[in-house]
């Protein structure tokens, strides 16, 4: 058989690894469409992305199958054979096919056709380098396919600081920062820095030189082996850019990204990933927008930029912050602020109150990260107000994080992984939820389950430790 | 001949679906639902619309809801008879009464066409027919008399879109929903496209749209490209020619586009390109590329209006209104921001007033980037520290027109040439079709003073003509 097959075995990850927030985000936005079509430079950390979300679902519902170089229809169609006609595979099943830009011309014609004509409770996962490896257009006009491409695949400053945890690295939110801007949140660059720094002590930032020096030869290695497989013009493209031969014209680039070949695409603009460049980053300034605004959510409420407190006039500001803070997505609809916070108030002075306070929050956080810089972290549409989690970090967000990857791996036995994540949010948890605030039901309500969540992680704490050890 | 890929597929997931698959966030599309049931009694039915609109999606939520025998079928490229009648199958013969739908009749080889043509004027009993397709021509089957519904019953309205928001948890409010609804047309692929990104991204709906448009405006692009591939040759170009600003979109042309599935769409009786497809950015592309800005059609006399390629802008505020009215009666289109701020803001406080004009110069970019897309925007309208301008050409703007009529008509006169003046007076005459900027309030001095100018010169054109 041409092809590495492991169905129903999903591969192996290490017990340090850590789900991208957007990457989950989306899976789960889009868990009932028909096919989801996860897309990577190669060390994007793809595989171990959709290994993560498909070890915390139920035990056989997820299928798995590698495809090797050169896989054609006929093989394809003999390994999923197996897979769906397995009287033991249950429904629903999702499919994931790994690898797919190896495939042959044939199979990846199949592919492009398979999940539209396949029954409703087959669903599948297409990963691969290159968004051009499947036609799958006619899916995305229909809504049946959901593509996560570069922005989804990044380690942003919250993913890092999730890594360096779990790894028991010291960081400050302004170093995740800059190893996000350096790296532009290429998976192979950050794991690689952050391990660095765990070895020998280091920032997170200040270890990434030190990979480099030392990983020079991977990042070659990685680079050659795409280009081994990718069309001569791209491949020469590339290494002309990366070489100063050429210009990085807008149109190669795309055609580049497209090809899954180390560009990256951010707000409609392509960059050559600054790594494979060589290219060094300048670091960020007290006044850059880059740093990440923190949500310190465990007892006392605080908020702080670059090491920073933003401080808020009146407590109302902040608990509207607050508030906020502790919906799932950040975000809240005016009438629902109304109704909380002026429940009793005429509508339209609570509309206005609302205003009054939406603009003192607005002041509050220009006189830290200034004016230009508020929309980046806080919207405030006609319907709805709310923080932008892409570039909010909150230590909330970050417990619940690292507490479902500890249940997810307690269920499936993963102990060593349970423990690195209890251990990390079992850290974060200093005190209940906005303990330190003067009470508030909408708090009471939330800070319940969470403490709910740190009992259960104490308890397995307890049970490790009186084992002696873990597996 | 069906394809290897459809014998594979057969061989993994046995007989065909019978209803195609569709979003699982797909909303019922009521108008759709309710056009099906009223001519249920025609045993032939045709529903036609540009690609995009949720043909295929509202068909087969109606067809679930439906307790008969059904089975949709989407051809497959170069459909030929053969594969028509594989597909369909038994469905062509019932024993009991059966809804048979053929999506995409456009892309059938013609004998396959024929096939489908001769079905539709004798359909057999039992049988319950829909075709659908992008275009209305793709069949001639003008002597079936069946009924046709186009666009109009799969728009997105501003109750849809409420539904939709609903189902991701999006918070809209009416005018987000409106604005959604007047940039899109109501095209379903795009309404939730944007719908989908706000939900995954925890933004409001307008920057939804704005990113959906920014990250998957591929799709936009592969729904131009499918759809000139297999529309006739004539067709495509005249639409290439529309969108390189080679050709302007008259009522003729539109209609032509429209008949073709080409993205025009008749909306409120005027028939309108699609403005995502107008504003189509630089793409894979580029014989799809505008060269050169579509020019305004600038509608002074009775109620203002500004155009572009048919499509009306629509500005959110009448201040934003009045400032372009203004402009548009300039003969270089051109204020400066002192003249503005004198104009409109007069007496107020100058930091106030400069604030307004900034404000109002970002709606009315917004107004404009909402119909020709953002990156085009300075083609029409741009702003900068000393002054304001519209650019339109005086062949799209009535007033400049009229005024240009008057002119030649009195220099015609002054050099003694009696019809070409009369030629002159009867066109100023037949281009004031009603007071100028209508409806607007006349308590403004600037409007109380050219709509006076504007009537005595029409005065003066009427009594030349002796009307």
């Amino acid at each position: 058989m041409a092809v590495e097959r492991m169905p129903f075995a999903l591969p192996s990850v290490t017990s340090d690894t850590v789900s991208l927030t957007r990457f989950t985000d989306w899976f789960r936005s889009y868990a009932r469409v028909p096919l989801r079509y996860v897309i990577g430079q190669p060390g994007a950390g793809k595989t171990t992305a959709v290994a993560i979300w498909a070890q915390q679902q139920k035990v056989d519902n997820v299928a798995w199958i590698s495809l090797r170089a050169g896989t054609d229809d006929a093989e394809l169609v003999a390994l999923l054979g197996e897979v769906i006609e397995d009287p033991r595979a249950p429904r629903p099943l999702t499919i994931v096919l790994d690898d797919i830009d190896r495939a042959s011309a044939s199979a990846r014609s199949l592919l492009a056709e398979l999940y539209l004509r396949a029954p409703e409770n087959l669903q599948f996962i297409y990963v691969a380098r290159a968004f051009n490896a499947v036609d799958v257009i006619e899916g995305e006009q229909r809504g049946v396919v959901a593509v996560a491409g570069g922005t989804q695949m990044r380690f942003g400053a919250e993913d890092i600081a999730l890594f360096c945890e779990v790894m028991g690295v010291p960081f400050g939110h302004r170093d995740c920062a800059q190893l996000e801007l350096a790296t532009d949140g290429w998976a192979f660059a950050v794991t690689g820095a952050v391990r660095v720094a765990k070895a020998f002590g280091l920032s997170a930032s200040d270890a990434l030189e030190r990979w480099r020096s030392t990983q020079a030869r991977s990042v070659e290695r990685i680079v050659a082996e795409a280009l081994k497989v990718a069309p001569a013009r791209d491949a020469q493209d590339l290494l002309d850019i990366v070489e100063g031969r050429a210009e990085a014209a807008p149109a190669t680039l795309r055609r580049l990204a497209r090809g899954g070949l180390f560009v990256n695409t951010s707000e409609g603009a392509f960059a050559v990933n600054p790594i494979v460049a060589g290219r060094r980053t300048t670091c960020l300034d007290a006044a850059s927008p880059g740093s990440p605004l923190v949500l310190d959510m465990f007892g006392r409420f605080r908020v702080v930029h670059d090491g920073v407190e933003v401080r808020f006039l009146r407590r109302r500001d902040a608990q509207i912050v607050q508030y906020l803070a502790l919906q799932p997505q950040g975000r809240a609809t005016r009438a629902e602020l109304i109704r909380t916070f002026w429940p009793d108030a005429d509508p339209q002075l609570g509309a206005q109150g609302l205003r009054t306070a939406c603009s003192a929050i607005r002041r509050a956080l220009a006189a830290r990260v200034g004016r230009q810089n508020v929309d980046r972290y806080l919207f405030s549409a006609p319907a709805q107000i709310g923080l932008r989690f892409d570039a909010v970090v909150s230590s909330m967000h970050r417990f619940v994080v690292h507490a479902e990857l500890a249940v997810a791996a307690e269920a499936r036995g993963a102990s060593s992984t349970a423990l690195a994540h209890w251990t990390a949010a079992l850290q974060l948890y200093t005190a209940p939820v906005l303990s330190g605030e003067p009470f508030a039901w909408w708090i009471e309500e939330r800070a319940a389950a969470f403490e709910i969540l740190r009992q259960r992680g104490r308890r397995f704490m307890r049970e490790a430790s009186g084992a002696g050890a873990v597996s | 001949m069906r394809s290897r890929n459809a014998l594979h597929v057969q061989q993994l997931f046995g007989a065909e679906a019978e209803l195609p698959k569709i979003a699982p966030d797909a909303i019922p599309r009521p108008a759709l639902a309710r056009w099906l049931g009223s001519n249920g009694g025609h045993r032939v039915r045709m529903l036609s619309a540009p690609p995009g609109m949720g043909k295929t999606t509202g068909v087969v939520l109606w067809l679930r809801t439906c307790a008969e025998p059904r089975l949709c079928v989407e051809l497959p490229p170069a459909c030929d008879e053969r594969t028509l009648r594989e597909l369909c199958g038994k469905a062509l013969a019932p024993r009991e009464p059966t809804i048979l739908v053929i999506d995409g009749v456009e892309r059938a080889t013609p004998d396959a066409c024929a096939a489908m043509e001769r079905l539709a004027a004798d359909p057999p009993a039992r049988l319950n027919l829909v075709y659908v397709g992008r275009s209305r021509t793709s069949l001639d089957v003008r002597n079936a008399a069946l009924p046709a519904a186009g666009s109009d019953v799969l728009r997105f309205d501003a109750d849809d879109v409420r539904r939709l928001c609903e189902v991701h948890g999006v918070s809209t409010t009416d005018v987000e929903r409106v604005a959604l609804v007047r940039a899109s047309s109501g095209w379903a692929v795009v309404v939730a496209g944007a719908i989908r990104t706000a939900a995954v991204n925890g933004i409001p709906l307008p920057e939804g749209l704005a990113r959906w448009r920014r990250d998957d405006g591929r799709i936009i692009a592969s729904l131009i490209d499918d759809a000139l591939e297999t529309s006739d040759p004539d067709d495509a170009s005249l639409f290439r020619r529309i969108l390189g600003g080679d050709e302007l979109p008259t009522a003729l042309a539109l209609a032509r586009l429209a008949d073709a599935g080409l993205f025009a769409q008749d909306i409120g009786g005027r028939i309108r390109l699609n403005p995502l497809v107008l504003a189509f950015p630089s793409g894979p592309r580029a014989s799809l590329e505008p060269r050169e800005a579509i020019p305004l059609e600038i509608e002074v006399f009775g109620t203002f209006r500004v155009r572009v390629g048919g499509q009306e802008i629509r500005f959110a505020r009448r201040r934003d209104r009045n400032i372009v009215e203004f402009l548009a009666l300039r003969r270089d289109g051109k204020a400066s921001r002192t003249e503005l701020l004198e104009t409109f803001w007069p007496g107020g406080d100058r930091a106030l007033a400069r604030q307004g004009l900034r404000t109002a110069c970002s709606m009315i970019r917004r107004a404009f980037g909402a119909c020709v897309g953002e990156e085009r925007v300075s083609a029409y309208f741009e702003a900068d520290a000393a002054a304001v301008v519209l650019r339109s050409e005086a062949s799209g703007n009535r007033y400049h027109q009229f005024v240009e009529q008057v002119e030649r008509a009195r220099e015609a006169e002054r050099s003694g040439a009696p019809e070409a003046a009369e030629r002159s007076w009867s066109a100023a005459a037949a281009l004031y079709t009603g007071p100028l900027l209508a409806g607007e309030e006349v308590a403004m001095p600037w409007v109380a003073q050219a709509a006076r100018a504007a009537e005595a010169m029409a005065a003066e054109a009427r009594r030349r003509i002796g009307g």
